[in-house]
């Protein structure tokens, strides 16, 4: 596997993750999303618009999302997305795994580097 | 906002998305775009620079569909878009059938008046059918029914010293006949023939451990049972075995009289029984669906055929040189066959054909070779027609009435699908909008209408059923209970209703389909106000739908009453004798041996018997009671020293008893009546009607002139007239104005038959029954009494096919009336609802409530006028159909046509005065607000 597919690979796996728990707390848009990603992960992780919206709109059918336009007032309507009860277990799954999984990655580092 | 759009919508062009869920997308990313954009103002870039580092979120031309792919169009599934062009046709209707029910459920009323009224028409139209399919459709229950073949004749003339008996004489041969065309091997696998035992229903006394009870018996000869190919249920059918001289007398019994009268008794084979005295073996039983050859009539029993006393076909009485099976002159069967394999019905007509001709014209050479009657060989599926041939008329004029109903009720369900559909026009105008093709349009109209339709015909086989049980039952009672008949619902039935239902389904939503696919998309979604300038022709189709229904019902409700007015009539017709304490029943002593002087004493001793006892007033004995089912004998009449007989010379005459004038109420005009000393020692004598009278003796005294019954005058068969009586129907409820004879019975015991008592009791008639039973059994305890009823009853029954007619038909005029009614009422509250807005203008501008009023009243009634002037037309042409059928009045009647006329009018106006109540009540102020 070279270094460009993997990069695909992992990229693939922890948006999901990323996405879902940007949208715990309470639901937000695409751009909202897309911004918070790129400003929490210091402009390291940055989705475009190509990639962000059909893995949303996948997301959706699978359940895990609920879109929804929403209208406020002197602003154009926008399509907020929040957790559905579904995708708030998968979220807690999610994490579940990754916490084992970098908890056992820090361990064989440490004890090799030990 | 900038031009992201295009920039989008031309990348997710290749995706061939819906145009719903393309502008979904479109929208939401370039809401993403143009945030970023600004954002990206705000940093300081130039709009030039953040429009194009905007646009690059989109990854080049192809990176967003291809993302997009395997999300939209696999695992997406579309949002149903009603209307939408579906590669996949079953799909589509799956998904119009699922939406019909959808669009059912969202309205549970209106469904359920339109899927009522579907089945209430659809259900009638059942119910008829299978009459028609149980009476002239079904082939007989035997094998290979479309093998058999019916014999029958067809002439202008027939030798004039033939005579004939039987319900039809084209289809009567004699033994003779038969017997030559059993010969004819070549053509035929078998021939064979039977007569009836009885003259009259139930005419055969069967004595059963000794107690004499009625039953219906039937002659055939040895390849009846085998020729059909009907297998008996128990034991055997009558064979060839059985017609030899000397063979043991044996009988087959019915499935329903086995039950009936041996309570289905598997030892009964073997088992003696009488009939008419004579000692017979029972040797087998009928299955159960078996009924004879002719349909609606069940013979209890079958015995070969033979010519003993008591035991010929007809009840004939003994007399003459010939016997039935040598006179050649007496028709009395009925011949069918099977033909022989790989013959056709045409090649067995040209062999029977030719056997026929040398048997007709042996002694007979008319003066034109074409008044020589000719040979039909008739497919014989069907058996012997004697019900067909007076229930096809009627059958056929219910199926038109029921055929009228039904389409009442499709116009009226279809003035509620279109009122439906205008509301519907812009939700159909939405679906045009985002992409529905008209053709798919059509189709889902067409899907609910045909699925409404489905349901209605579902629910009409559940009434088809109740009403078919319904008029079966009818018909037996209208005739005495002697019809028998199993209209079950059959693959016929099912196929014939499932037609109906579909043709309906077609009919209902054509209209408002076509109407709504052309449906303008603008003026349709801007608004629904249409209130103020409705064009008029936008309501035609409605309107004309309204008059169509009014006119339909004016035609049932017209032939309603024509029925009813017939039916009056007769009830309330003189027939020229008094029924009033009248009883009647019947004797057939020369069953039990009584012949000649022995019978003429029977009958006087039970008289005199019968007279004394306390209760009556009178009694007497007539040949056929009237309206009893037979009608009296005609023949031809000649006048002696009258040159020159009129045309048409014949007359109508029975034997009577004593004192048969003054017992039943018929005046005596001039000289005497039939009295006790009219013997066979004494002279001839013969009472005579005025109708008789006017006919041969215009001018003189008929007292004291003779005449004979026979197309010449015979001095040695004369009767001289002793006296002239009033005319009397005493024949059936169809009066005719044919003379009648009345001569004493006693003067030709010969051919004395059964006989009928009249008994004029002083009081109620039910008092003296039980004494005139007595009365018979003290006399002769093997006797049994034949139908005692009151005349009453028995004239009542005579009219009760009119009673049912009038009834049916009276009730489908009164639903045709409801249903249209109902449409009329419809039709006016949905225009008073959408004219709200109009009336609200009217009432501020100065308009009073009346005015409303009358204006909502003149469109309901304008529309039932001209529908009561079309439906009294068409009456007008159609009633000639029906003169046959009514008596007492005219087709034309002006009475029966104005008061349909009234009662629908004033209904009419009933039903539109409802919602021109409500149109009076119209606040303005509501009114102009309402959208």
């Amino acid at each position: 596997m070279d270094q460009t597919a993997s990069q695909v690979e992992w990229k693939k796996g922890s948006a999901e993750l990323l996405i879902l728990s940007l949208v715990e707390a309470r639901p937000r848009h695409g751009y909202e999303i897309s911004k918070l990603i790129e400003q929490r992960s210091g402009g390291t992780v940055r989705f475009h618009v190509a990639s962000l919206y059909p893995l949303l709109y996948r997301l959706e059918r699978r359940g895990w999302l609920c879109g929804r336009w929403v209208e406020k007032s002197g602003q154009r309507r926008r399509r907020y997305y929040r957790l559905t009860r579904q995708g708030r277990k998968v979220l807690a799954s999610q994490l579940r795994g990754w916490h084992e999984f970098v908890v056992g990655i820090n361990r064989i580092t440490e004890a090799e580097n030990a | 906002m900038l031009e992201w759009k295009p920039e989008i919508l031309r990348r997710l062009a290749p995706l061939k998305l819906s145009p719903a869920r393309e502008g979904e997308i479109a929208e939401e990313i370039a809401q993403h775009l143009e945030d970023r954009y600004h954002e990206l103002l705000v940093t300081g870039q130039s709009e030039d620079a953040a429009f194009r580092t905007a646009i690059d979120e989109l990854k080049g031309e192809d990176l967003l569909a291809r993302s997009l792919l395997a999300v939209e169009n696999d695992l997406y599934r579309e949002p149903v878009a009603l209307g939408k062009g579906s590669s996949n046709l079953f799909a589509g209707i799956l998904q119009d059938i699922h939406y019909a029910f959808r669009m059912m459920r969202k309205s549970p009323g209106f469904t359920a008046v339109a899927v009522l009224t579907l089945a209430l028409g659809i259900g009638a139209n059942t119910a008829i059918f299978s009459l028609i399919n149980a009476i002239i459709l079904r082939s007989l229950p035997v094998k290979d029914p479309q093998h058999l073949v019916l014999f029958q004749w067809e002439s202008d003339k027939w030798p004039p010293h033939f005579s004939m008996t039987g319900w039809k004489s084209r289809f009567s041969f004699s033994y003779e006949e038969f017997r030559e065309f059993s010969a004819q091997k070549n053509v035929m696998s078998s021939v064979f023939a039977l007569a009836p035992l009885g003259f009259n229903d139930q005419d055969t006394t069967v004595g059963i451990n000794g107690e004499p009870t009625l039953a219906d018996g039937v002659m055939v000869t040895g390849q009846y049972f085998s020729g059909l190919g009907v297998t008996p249920l128990l034991g055997r059918g009558i064979t060839d075995a059985d017609e030899k001289p000397g063979a043991p007398r044996a009988v087959v019994i019915s499935y329903a009289y086995w039950t009936r009268r041996f309570a289905r008794d598997p030892s009964i084979i073997g088992e003696s029984v009488t009939l008419n005295g004579i000692p017979f073996t029972i040797v087998g039983v009928t299955p159960r669906d078996f009924y004879g050859i002719s349909v609606g009539t069940e013979p209890d029993l079958w015995v070969a055929f033979d010519d003993k006393p008591n035991m010929r076909p007809w009840s004939k009485p003994p007399g003459g040189t010939d016997s039935v099976f040598t006179e050649r002159d007496w028709l009395c069967l009925n011949i069918m066959g099977r033909l022989k394999d790989g013959v056709t019905r045409e090649q067995a007509q040209g062999a029977l054909d030719a056997v026929f001709h040398q048997f007709v014209t042996a002694d007979w050479h008319p003066p034109k070779e074409s008044d020589i009657p000719h040979f039909i060989l008739a497919p014989g599926g069907q058996g012997l027609p004697v019900v067909q041939d007076y229930t096809a008329q009627p059958i056929y004029l219910l199926m038109v009435a029921v055929g009228l109903l039904l389409l009442i009720a499709c116009a009226n369900v279809a003035t509620l699908l279109l009122a439906r559909a205008n509301s519907r026009t812009k939700e159909i105008s939405v679906r045009l909008a985002i992409g529905a093709s008209r053709s798919r349009l059509i189709g889902q109209l067409l899907t609910e209408s045909a699925l409404m339709s489905a349901l209605g015909g579902l629910l009409g086989l559940v009434f088809a059923n109740w009403g078919t049980q319904a008029l079966i039952a009818l018909i037996s009672r209208a005739n005495n209970g002697t019809m028998i008949l199993d209209a079950g619902t059959d693959s016929r039935v099912l196929f014939f209703t499932f037609l109906v239902a579909m043709l309906v389904g077609v009919l209902l939503g054509l209209a408002p389909a076509l109407r709504a696919s052309k449906a303008d998309l603008l003026s349709a979604m801007k608004d629904n106000a249409s209130a103020v300038s409705d064009p008029r022709n936008k309501h035609r189709l409605g309107e004309s739908l309204i008059v169509a229904q009014v006119a339909a019902s004016v035609v049932l409700m017209i032939g309603a009453g024509l029925f009813v007015r017939t039916l009056t009539n007769f009830e309330s017709h003189n027939f020229g004798f008094d029924q009033r304490n009248l009883l009647t029943f019947g004797l057939a002593p020369t069953r039990a041996g009584y012949h000649d002087a022995r019978l003429v004493n029977l009958y006087t001793q039970l008289l005199d018997r019968i007279q004394a006892l306390p209760g009556v007033r009178a009694a007497t004995l007539i040949e056929n009671a009237p309206f009893s089912g037979w009608s009296s004998k005609n023949s031809s009449v000649s006048v002696e020293g009258s040159a020159q007989n009129p045309s048409n010379s014949e007359m109508y005459w029975q034997g009577v008893g004593p004192d048969f004038f003054s017992t039943m109420g018929i005046p005596i005009v001039l000289g005497r009546g039939i009295q006790r000393t009219d013997t066979a020692a004494s002279p001839k004598v013969a009472v005579v009607d005025e109708i008789f009278t006017k006919k041969y003796f215009p001018a003189e005294n008929p007292i004291g002139h003779r005449f004979s019954l026979s197309s010449k005058y015979d001095p040695a068969n004369s009767y001289e007239i002793v006296g002239v009586v009033r005319p009397a129907e005493l024949t059936d409820v169809n009066p005719g104005v044919h003379p009648k004879g009345y001569a004493s019975y006693a003067q030709f015991p010969k051919t004395l038959g059964q006989m009928f008592f009249e008994v004029r009791a002083e009081g109620p008639p039910a008092t003296i029954v039980s004494e005139l039973r007595n009365a018979v059994h003290q006399t002769d305890a093997s006797l049994p009494l034949i139908g005692l009823k009151t005349q009453a009853e028995e004239t009542s029954e005579a009219l009760s096919f009119q009673r049912l007619f009038a009834r049916l038909t009276t009730i489908f005029g009164l639903l045709a009336l409801l249903l249209a009614m109902i449409g009329l009422y419809g039709m006016i509250a949905y225009a008073v609802t959408r004219k709200t807005h109009e009336i609200g203008i009217r009432m501020a501008l100065g308009a009073k409530p009346t005015n409303i009023l009358g204006m909502v009243l003149r469109q309901g009634i304008t529309l039932t006028l001209i529908g009561v002037a079309f439906g009294v037309v068409a009456t007008l042409g159609a009633t000639r159909l029906i003169s046959s059928m009514i008596f007492g009045v005219s087709p034309y009647d002006p009475l029966t046509f104005v008061a349909v006329a009234a009662i629908l009018s004033i209904v009419a106006l009933l039903a539109c005065y409802i919602p021109a109540r409500r149109a009076m009540k119209v606040d303005p102020m509501v009114a102009l607000r309402y959208e």
